[in-house]
C-alpha cells in the first residue's frame, strides 16, 4: 500500500515524492479500502501537489513531450505509424517495454545528451510541418504575426502556459531579430520553444 | 536519403558514434562497466558494421570443400576455382579478395555458423534497433544548423536546471565535436581508396573520429542490400557486387587507420544467414547461422572460429538451414571484454550471462 502510494506520487508529483503526499495517499487507502480513485484525489488535492518545488518539476517522457507537443502547436496526426516510431526514436517504443515493469518516471531515464538533441530536432520538425506522421497544417494555435514581441507573447501563452523564462524571450527574439518572412518566423519561434528547456518539464 | 547520426557522449568523450540505425545492446555496451579506459588516443573502439537484410553467410565465406555445397546451389554455388582459399576447405568470395591480404597478415578472423540461437528467421523488428538518446541536429543547411544549435544552446545554459542543464551540455559539446570533424575535408592516409557510396562514406568518418581523438569507444554503421531471395548470382551478380564494396570498405578503413589499427576492432554482423539450398528464383530464403568477420590489430587472424556443423541434411539445424554453433553474444562479449576491457557483461544482453568458456577466441585472453 504505501509502495503504490510512493509510486502514484512518484508519477505524478515529483521524483523524489514528498513523504506528506505519501501519507495523504495512503490515508485515503485506508479510508477507502483501496478506491484509487480516493487515493489520487488525495494526491492531486493535497498542499504537496501544487508546492513550487513540485510544480514543474518533472520531466516529460518521449510520448507525453510528442503528445503534448502535437497538441500544443494544433497539429493533425495522420493515420500511420510514423509518429509512433518518432516516439520510438526519442527512447520510448511503445509497448515495447521489456516485462516485468513498465517504462520509467525518473528524468534520469529520458534525459541524456543524445534524446535531449532529438527532442530538439523533433521540435524544429514540428514546427516547420515536416515531422513525419504529421499532416501538414496552415492553421495552428499560433498565426503568423506581425512583430517579434506579439509572436513570443502568443508562444508563450499557447505552447508554454506563461512559463517562458526572460532568457528564452530574449534568445528567440535575437534569432527573429533577422527573419523578415512571418511564416518562416513563426516555424522558428515554435520550434525553439517546443525543443527549449520549459517544454521539457511537465 | 537522409542518414541519421547519433551519437553518445559519456565523461567527456564521443563514446558512440552511429550512421544508421544501432542495436540496442551497442548502447548498453557503452554504458557497461569498463577497467580504467586510457587516454582518448590510445583507447580500443570496437567499429560494428551491420549487414542489413541477412548475408549469405555461404556465399560469402565459401565452404568450397564440401560437394554439398554445390549440390545445393547449382546456380549460385561460387565455383571452386575463383575462391580465394583460406584453409583448404574455407575461401573468400572471390569480390572480398581485398581481405586476403589482411587473413595473411594475421589481422583477419572468420567466424562461422554463428547466429542467434533463437529460432526466428524473420527480420529483427525494426523496432529492436531503436535507442533512446541520441542527436545530430538536422538541418538542411548547415549555416542554419549552426544557427540553430546555438540558439538552443543560449536557451538551455539560460533556463535549465539540473540534469537537463548537464545533458544539454555534453550533447552541445558533442555537437561542437562533430562539426569540428569535417569528412569533406578529410584525406584518407596510405592512399586508402573508400567505395563510393553510402557504406564507404561512413568508414571513412569512422575513421576520421578514431584519429581526431574524441574518445570514440563503440562506433556503429549499416549496409544494406544483402536480403538476396531472388536472383542472387554466384562469383558475379547482386552479392558479389554487395561484397566487393564491403571488402572494399573494410580493407581501405584498415589502411588508412594503419597503426591505429592496433587499437581497433571492426566486426561484421547480420540478423541471420540464409537457407543452404538455393531456391527457385535463384536466390535463397531466410536461414540460420552465417559468417561474420573480425578484423583488427587486437584479433588473432588467419584462422577459422566456431565449430563448422556441416551441410548434411542431418546436421542442418531443422534440416534446412546451416545450424548455430556459436552464438552471436558469446562473441560480442568476447570483444566486449578482452578487447574494451568491459567488466559488467552481465547487463548487455537481457537473460544472458557470457562465460569466457564460450568465448570463440576471437581475441587473446
Amino acid at each position: 500500500m504505501h509502495h503504490v502510494s510512493w509510486k502514484l506520487c512518484q508519477r505524478f508529483v515529483n521524483d523524489d515524492p514528498p513523504d506528506g503526499c505519501v501519507d495523504d495517499a495512503v490515508a485515503a487507502w485506508k479510508r477507502s479500502k483501496g478506491d484509487i480513485r480516493e487515493v489520487l484525489r488525495a494526491i492531486v488535492s493535497g498542499p504537496d501537489f501544487w508546492a513550487a518545488r513540485n510544480v514543474r518539476a518533472k520531466v516529460k517522457t518521449p510520448l507525453e513531450f510528442v503528445v503534448s507537443a502535437l497538441r500544443a502547436v494544433g497539429a493533425d496526426p495522420d493515420t500511420t505509424a510514423r509518429l509512433a516510431q518518432v516516439v520510438a526514436r526519442l527512447g520510448e517504443p511503445l509497448y515495447l517495454h521489456v516485462a516485468p515493469d513498465g517504462y520509467p518516471e525518473m528524468e534520469a531515464a529520458w534525459v541524456n545528451s543524445g534524446a535531449l538533441l532529438d527532442r530538439m530536432n523533433a521540435g524544429v520538425a514540428l514546427a516547420a510541418g515536416k515531422l513525419p506522421g504529421v499532416n501538414p497544417t496552415t492553421d495552428s494555435a499560433v498565426g503568423a504575426l506581425a512583430t517579434p514581441d506579439e509572436l513570443i507573447a502568443v508562444v508563450d501563452r499557447e505552447i508554454l502556459g506563461g512559463t517562458m523564462s526572460g532568457n528564452t524571450k530574449q534568445v528567440i527574439k535575437r534569432q527573429l531579430a533577422d527573419i523578415g518572412d512571418p511564416q518562416q518566423a513563426r516555424a522558428l519561434a515554435i520550434g525553439l520553444a517546443l525543443g527549449g528547456p520549459e517544454f521539457q518539464r511537465q | 536519403m537522409s542518414i541519421s547520426r547519433r551519437v553518445f557522449v559519456k565523461s567527456g568523450g564521443l563514446a558512440l558514434f552511429s550512421v544508421g540505425l544501432d542495436p540496442l545492446f551497442l548502447a548498453r555496451a557503452v554504458f557497461t562497466s569498463y577497467k580504467p579506459l586510457p587516454p582518448h588516443a590510445g583507447r580500443p573502439v570496437l567499429v560494428c558494421l551491420f549487414q542489413r537484410g541477412a548475408v549469405d553467410g555461404l556465399n560469402m565465406i565459401v565452404p568450397h570443400g564440401d560437394s554439398l555445397y554445390y549440390s545445393e546451389r547449382p546456380r549460385i554455388a561460387v565455383p571452386a576455382t575463383d575462391v580465394m582459399d583460406l584453409d583448404g576447405y574455407f575461401g573468400l568470395h572471390p569480390r572480398l579478395a581485398a581481405l586476403k591480404p589482411l587473413w595473411d597478415s594475421k589481422t583477419l578472423a572468420i567466424v562461422h555458423a554463428i547466429g542467434s540461437p533463437n529460432a526466428t528467421r524473420s527480420h529483427f523488428d525494426a523496432q529492436d534497433y531503436m535507442e533512446s538518446g541520441t542527436p545530430g541536429v538536422k538541418a538542411p543547411q548547415p549555416a542554419a544548423r549552426d544557427r540553430l544549435t546555438r540558439a538552443f544552446e543560449e536557451l538551455y545554459a539560460g533556463s535549465s536546471t539540473g540534469l537537463l542543464s548537464s545533458s544539454s551540455q555534453e550533447a552541445f559539446e558533442a555537437v561542437q565535436t562533430l562539426q569540428r570533424v569535417d569528412p569533406t575535408q578529410y584525406q584518407p592516409a596510405a592512399g586508402a581508396d573508400y567505395p563510393r557510396g553510402r557504406l564507404g562514406k561512413a568508414m571513412l568518418e569512422i575513421a576520421q573520429l578514431i584519429k581526431a581523438d574524441v574518445g570514440l569507444q563503440v562506433a556503429f554503421a549499416d549496409v544494406t542490400g544483402w536480403d538476396t531471395h531472388v536472383n542472387q548470382g554466384g562469383g558475379d551478380g547482386q552479392l558479389a557486387t554487395r561484397l566487393a564494396e564491403l571488402g572494399q570498405a573494410l580493407a581501405a578503413f584498415s589502411r588508412d587507420l594503419g597503426e591505429r589499427m592496433r587499437d581497433v576492432v571492426v566486426l561484421t554482423m547480420s540478423e541471420f544467414g540464409r537457407t543452404v539450398r538455393e531456391n527457385g528464383n535463384a536466390g535463397t530464403d531466410h536461414g540460420h547461422a552465417t559468417a561474420m568477420l573480425v578484423l583488427g590489430g587486437p584479433v588473432r587472424g588467419g584462422r577459422m572460429l566456431g565449430r563448422w556443423p556441416g551441410l548434411d541434411p542431418a546436421q542442418r539445424f531443422e534440416g534446412r538451414d546451416l545450424a548455430v554453433t556459436t552464438d552471436f553474444r558469446d562473441l560480442f562479449a568476447e570483444l566486449l571484454a578482452r578487447h574494451m576491457g568491459a567488466t559488467g557483461l552481465d547487463a548487455i544482453f537481457p537473460g544472458f550471462m557470457p562465460d569466457p568458456a564460450r568465448f570463440p577466441g576471437a581475441i587473446s585472453a
